[in-house]
């Protein structure tokens, strides 16, 4: 149980505070129409991109010591889906730590190119790898199921990311850029929402039910999604952005812990093990709250750059 | 004492794992997902192409390994170096201090950068390509493993994000601490990856019960000799390769004169100080490694181990003795004031590189020495392989490594110009008005909170 909780919290970490650095370097080059705006977005970054990804580490750490055969089935069947997250994380890192390293306007532009496009590559490969977790372990009868589930998650949480990235950058910044994410994240919304709810209906029509957890997830998802365009949309419109972000974010949680709960892993006990991350969990929660608490405002004179 | 082990058949007992149950001897594999998959796997042994998957595998985690290794050689060695600038900053308020901080600590995180990302790729080797090491040891090896995952490297990387970004903003002393921190948990994060590895070459603390290893004695697994041993001397040889930077790097200054004689006068005997130190410590624990080593592992290794050991052997007792007219070299400032002094600062430049190959070779010595093992007397590599196909297994090795490779030079050139261009303006740690282009005018600058 333990186990679980602990991998469940990791990867649904991930999904929402690294996805709001993808939808960031998706819609870099939209919401900065010149250098100086990019790299003002990539200040609000800042922090923010070492400590949303570890996230992911983590939970692969988890799944290494407490979920072998999830992670060698997952990994066997899903081979290219890996190597596609793993390829686009890496670009994406090195065009975020790489762009403002040297002076010089095509430098820069290749880098923030890299960046959208490895960040739209990333929450593609993560999302299609948890439809597919779900519909190929063991494979769905279906061959449709087998192919929708994973393409309609996977355009999902580029949905998701692009909303929680873009008011995620309305937080943190002022004037224009904050005005150009808001409209991007009010745009982006009901795509989020629509696609969300088209996963969730998919997975019911093509993937026979089994238990009474089938009939809860998947209307669970349908809400997250439109309960939190729901309560975004008007927040955006009046400026209550951290309400905003809230609803976002809560959105983008509950429809991975609905997937990882459907896909029910099964840990290979370790008990010792537990108890020492059970004992740090609560410190590297301490200090994931004080990186957000610090940088919390939206970028001023005082902030450094560096991104 | 190492605890005996129960179930540990003698090395080279046999070509396969004859007491291991049904399941590990035939790797379980998923069925396929799509139509166009099905039809005959390929075997994992040995075949008749011209690369096998088993090798194409290994190659691949060598080369991840190998890249992610120069980078962390960097972090490690460079941290406290940049730790004991920053602490010296915060007790002297000195603006060389200041500087020094500054101008090492851009070094380092463009050195991290890349650590990171060529880490999160090794991280999933094992699932990708070794699951029979799950399978048999996934408990044992992969407890370590979580570890550092979990709390090393988590509390690393989001310590380091709130000290590059709280500039400004931290308390001076606050922020010296959070980099101590930061320099802590990197160690940390070594010395959970050694217990994973050191486990790998000299199993202990653990009873295999169905074929699959369970922990037994905690203590014994973290108090390997592998592990504990041979921390000391990767610590001592990341000490060095940091130093080795810190000095060829000053020294290139110091000679053309660069203008920052006094930062990089300092620069280069606290390298001295900390490379003498990793000498002392890389040699010193070199040797008493081969406290652990069985006579049974000696015979029937791949001579490139031989060789690659003996160069690591003298190259570490040169820099030893190197360590000693250094140190006295700096007595009084001496060497700052030798007759023949900028052919010694272009020695010491040129010599930059000696430790990261030495590193190299010391790795491919440990990791080669124990094939055909990956886990020495209980499991072979070739029995750990996963069935993927020598094809899917090279295109994802060209992908990845590619990358890597790339990236990685991209980067070594990105941190020579930034070694050249010197401590007049990092952008770490400036004012924004300050750390902008010409052309790339900050909007937030200027607006007050």
């Amino acid at each position: 149980m333990i186990w679980t909780v602990l991998l469940v919290g990791a990867f649904a970490g991930w999904a929402v505070l690294d996805g709001m650095t993808q939808g960031l370097g998706a819609t870099l080059r939209q919401v900065g129409r010149t250098p100086g705006e990019r790299r003002t977005v990539l200040t609000a970054l800042g922090p923010f991109l070492l400590a949303g990804e570890v996230w992911l580490v983590a939970a692969a750490g988890i799944l290494l010591a407490g979920f072998h055969d999830l992670e060698r089935d997952l990994l066997f069947v899903a081979y290219p889906l890996v190597i596609a997250l793993l390829a686009s994380w890496v670009l994406r890192d090195a065009g975020v730590w790489l762009r403002s390293r040297r002076p010089g306007i095509r430098w820069r532009a290749f880098w923030e190119r890299v960046i959208v496009a490895a960040s739209v590559g990333l929450p593609l490969s993560a999302g299609a790898l948890l439809g597919g977790a779900l519909v190929w372990l063991p494979p769905q009868p279906s061959l449709t199921a087998r192919v929708v589930v994973p393409v309609l998650a996977a355009l999902s949480a580029l949905a998701v990311t692009r909303v929680l990235g873009t008011t995620f950058v309305a937080t943190r910044t002022s004037g224009v850029l904050r005005e150009r994410a808001t409209r991007l994240a009010r745009r982006s919304l009901p795509w989020s929402a629509g696609l969300l709810a088209a996963a969730a209906i998919a997975y019911v029509v093509l993937v026979p039910a089994d238990g009474p957890l089938s009939a809860v997830l998947p209307p669970l998802v349908v809400l997250a999604g439109s309960g939190s365009a729901l309560v975004a949309r008007p927040a955006l419109a009046d400026g209550r952005l951290h309400r905003a972000l809230a609803a976002v974010v809560v959105g983008g949680v509950l429809p991975v812990v609905a997937a990882a709960i459907a896909l029910a892993p099964a840990a290979s006990p370790a008990p010792t093990l537990e108890l020492v991350l059970l004992a740090c969990v609560p410190v590297l929660l301490a200090a994931q709250a004080w990186v957000w608490w610090t940088f919390r405002h939206p970028v001023g004179p005082r902030d450094a750059v560096f991104y | 004492m190492p605890q005996p082990i129960t179930g540990h058949p003698a090395p080279h007992s046999g070509t396969t794992l004859t007491w291991a149950p049904a399941h590990l001897r035939d790797h379980p594999e998923p069925p396929p997902v799509f139509p166009w998959e099905q039809g005959p796997r390929p075997s994992r042994g040995p075949s008749v192409r011209l690369v096998s998957a088993v090798d194409a595998a290994r190659t691949q985690f060598a080369l991840l390994a190998g890249f992610h290794f120069l980078f962390v050689l960097v972090t490690l060695g460079l941290g406290p170096v940049v730790a004991i600038f920053q602490t010296r900053w915060a007790v002297t308020r000195q603006e060389v201090y200041e500087r020094a901080t500054r101008f090492w600590g851009q070094l380092y995180l463009v050195n991290y950068a890349l650590g990171i990302v060529a880490g999160i790729l090794l991280e999933l080797q094992f699932g990708l390509h070794f699951p029979g090491l799950l399978d048999v040891a996934g408990e044992v090896f992969g407890a370590p493993l979580a570890i550092e995952t979990m709390v090393a490297f988590f509390l690393e990387s989001t310590l380091l994000g709130l000290w590059v970004f709280g500039w400004h903003q931290l308390n001076r002393w606050v922020h010296t601490v959070v980099f101590w921190l930061v320099v802590l948990t990197g160690y940390a994060s070594a010395f959970a990856v050694m217990v994973a590895n050191g486990f790998l070459r000299h199993p202990v603390g653990f009873e295999l019960h169905d074929g699959v290893a369970q922990i037994t004695d905690s203590a014994a697994l973290v108090l390997n000799p592998a592990a504990v041993l041979s921390l000391g001397h990767i610590i001592g040889a990341c000490l060095l390769a940091g130093a080795f930077v810190v000095i060829g790097v000053s020294a290139w200054h110091l000679r053309r004169e660069t203008g920052f004689d006094e930062l990089f006068q300092r620069s280069l005997r606290t390298g001295v100080v900390v490379g003498a130190v990793g000498a002392l410590l890389a040699v010193g624990f070199g040797f008493s490694q081969f406290s652990y080593f069985t006579d049974g592992e000696q015979s029937g290794q791949s001579p490139v181990v031989g060789v690659a050991l003996g160069f690591m052997i003298l190259g570490g007792f040169a820099l030893f003795l190197g360590a000693f007219p250094m140190l006295a070299l700096m007595v009084r400032g001496a060497l700052f004031r030798l007759p023949f002094r900028r052919a010694v600062y272009g020695f010491l430049t040129a010599v930059l590189p000696v430790p990261f190959v030495l590193a190299i070779l010391g790795w491919l010595a440990r990791e080669i020495g124990r094939q055909p093992w990956v886990v020495v007397g209980v499991l072979r590599t070739s029995d750990a392989t996963s069935a993927h196909s020598a094809t899917t297994v090279l295109v994802s090795l060209a992908v990845l490594v590619g990358l890597i490779a790339t990236l990685a030079v991209v980067d070594w050139v990105l941190l020579a110009r930034l070694a050249r261009l010197g401590p007049a303006s990092p952008t770490l740690g400036a004012p924004p008005l300050h750390a902008r282009e010409a052309d790339e005018p900050l909007t937030f600058a200027e607006v007050s909170r």
